[in-house]
């Protein structure tokens, strides 16, 4: 079985299959504008800066690095995630600008520095973050 | 100028018996009595609502049918929980068009229709599918998001929001249209003690789904019916849109639609936030609430919690908020909240309020907001052209 990000509204849309590729080489990666040269996520063919069109968009990879900016732990689940009750949501700011969402194995509280990694869980790969201890 | 001829509302509550094109007929017939016109005299049927929780598709087919409307032009807006709001815009600019000189804006929604089962798979998209949804994003988990900030940020608490629901709760209480009509017993305690949900967000900070309809009828300043005594005046509009990725939205403790459509809806009224007497806001989540206070200009940022503490949000305060219950207190079925706001304000203005009248009302605000934020309208009302 092939592997897919997050679980049950997975499109297997052709970014979520690029971003994947990265995942699985344990690699957190984002955009970058060919024209205006920002880095940004989620992917958007038109930057979201200086709106000009990428026919393809252009990856590049992040630290994964980044603060807690703000979380949620999920007690009523949409269909498809009643099993993993409960569970906590992240939106992450990264070093580089951008923001990515994820899920904490760890309590975690604004302003946390954090490090994102990918985690493989049967066939779904997800972003996880856990405490940066680097410094 | 666009004026408010008539209104209509429907009992908000769990209906499954009556199926979407009977729940608008009572509302549509209400706001044509009130305006003292005739089912014949409307030139064109604007629905505000989300249709994706209804198993009949395109119900525009069958409401104009069951109201005996055919062969007048129906058309259907999408803006989310802000579907209603988004109809009377689009009716706004109809009349002004002057293609039509009498509109009925109808907002409408079956909620019961869709087993929790489904209710909860929709309510797992409400996000951006491609990047939030696949990791189990909820609806409340948003506003827990932007709660979870605000409450860093702000020191803003559960308590606080906790305060909000009690009073919506109060209110409601007496507003013979809302689903917890009659039942004013909900306490802090009661709040605190109550289902986590998405922390930090409880039950009793969430509203509850409802099936409803309300109509509203709305007619030019040449076009306005004589025989209406107290026609209500649309004095401002605005609208805005956000990006539906929270990720790309910057900060997380505003609603930046809401912030840029009531800089339109002021602008054009030539009012401030200071010459508000009544304003019915987005209570989806108690926190949607204070955050509304905010970003409508009622009080500073982060000073939501304080303009809590010193009960500005009462009909005694400096802007009495959602005094017919909110979201909260009357359920809210989508596509129709937009319009129960504009009901409520307009039996004010006219001081027709069936409970908690704000005294001398002229000029009245509402506040609505579909998804996250993705939509945000604001009108301005007004009993004084």
């Amino acid at each position: 079985m092939s592997v897919q990000l997050g679980k049950k509204y997975y499109l297997g849309s052709r970014y979520q299959q690029q971003f994947l590729e990265y995942l699985k080489a344990n690699k957190i990666a984002g955009l970058k504008c060919s024209s205006c040269q920002s880095v940004y996520f989620p992917p958007r063919q038109i930057c979201p800066s200086c709106r000009v069109m990428n026919e393809d968009v252009q990856w590049i990879e992040l630290s994964g690095k980044g603060i807690v900016e703000t979380f949620t732990t999920i007690y009523y689940a949409p269909v498809g995630f009643e099993e993993e009750v409960p569970y906590t949501i992240v939106v992450v700011k990264l070093s580089e600008g951008p923001k990515m969402m994820c899920l904490a194995e760890e309590k975690v509280d604004v302003g946390d520095d954090i490090v994102l990694r990918p985690k493989f869980k049967g066939n779904e790969a997800y972003l996880v973050c856990e405490k940066d201890l680097a410094e | 100028m666009i004026g408010i001829a008539g209104v209509g509302h429907g009992k908000f509550g769990k209906m499954p018996e009556v199926p979407v094109q009977e729940l608008c007929i009572h509302p549509v017939l209400e706001a044509l009595e009130d305006a003292h016109l005739q089912l014949s005299d409307v030139d064109a049927l604007v629905i505000g609502t989300s249709p994706e929780y209804h198993v009949q598709r395109s119900i525009g087919g069958v409401i104009t049918e069951n109201l005996g409307l055919n062969p007048k032009p129906v058309f259907l807006t999408e803006a989310a929980c802000a579907s209603g709001s988004a109809a009377l815009y689009l009716a706004a600019a109809l009349l002004e068009s002057k293609r039509v000189d009498t509109v009925c804006v109808l907002g409408i929604q079956k909620m019961s229709e869709l087993s929790t089962s489904e209710i909860l798979g929709l309510m797992g998209r409400v996000g951006d599918v491609q990047w939030e949804s696949i990791f189990g994003t909820t609806f409340p988990g948003y506003y827990a998001l932007l709660a979870r900030r605000h409450f860093a940020e702000y020191g803003t608490t559960s308590e606080h929001l906790a305060q909000i629901s009690v009073k919506n709760h109060h209110y409601g209480s007496k507003n013979p249209k809302a689903l917890f009509h009659g039942k004013d017993d909900v306490t802090i305690d009661k709040v605190m003690s109550s289902k986590m949900v998405a922390d930090p967000l409880r039950v009793y900070d969430c509203c509850a789904n409802a099936d409803g309809a309300v109509a509203v009828i709305v007619q030019r300043e040449d076009t306005m019916n004589r025989e209406v005594e107290q026609p209500i005046w649309i004095a401002g509009m605005g609208m805005a849109s956000a990006p539906m990725s929270v990720l790309t939205r910057g900060n997380l403790t505003e609603i930046v639609s809401t912030k840029l459509a009531a800089r339109q809806a002021y602008k054009m009224a030539n009012v401030e936030p200071k010459d508000i007497d009544l304003a019915e806001v987005h209570d989806c989540f108690t926190i949607a609430e204070l955050i509304a206070y905010e970003d409508l200009g009622f009080c500073g940022k982060g000073q939501g919690k304080l303009f809590v503490e010193n009960e500005e949000n009462m009909i005694h305060g400096s802007v009495p908020i959602n005094v017919d219950g909110g979201l909260k207190a009357k359920g809210h079925p989508v596509g129709a909240t937009g319009l129960s706001m504009i009901y409520s304000v307009v039996k004010q203005l006219r001081g027709e309020a069936p409970a908690f009248q704000v005294s001398d009302c002229k000029l009245a605000l509402t506040h609505n907001i579909g998804g996250i934020g993705q939509y945000c309208y604001v009108n301005i009302l007004t009993n004084e052209k």
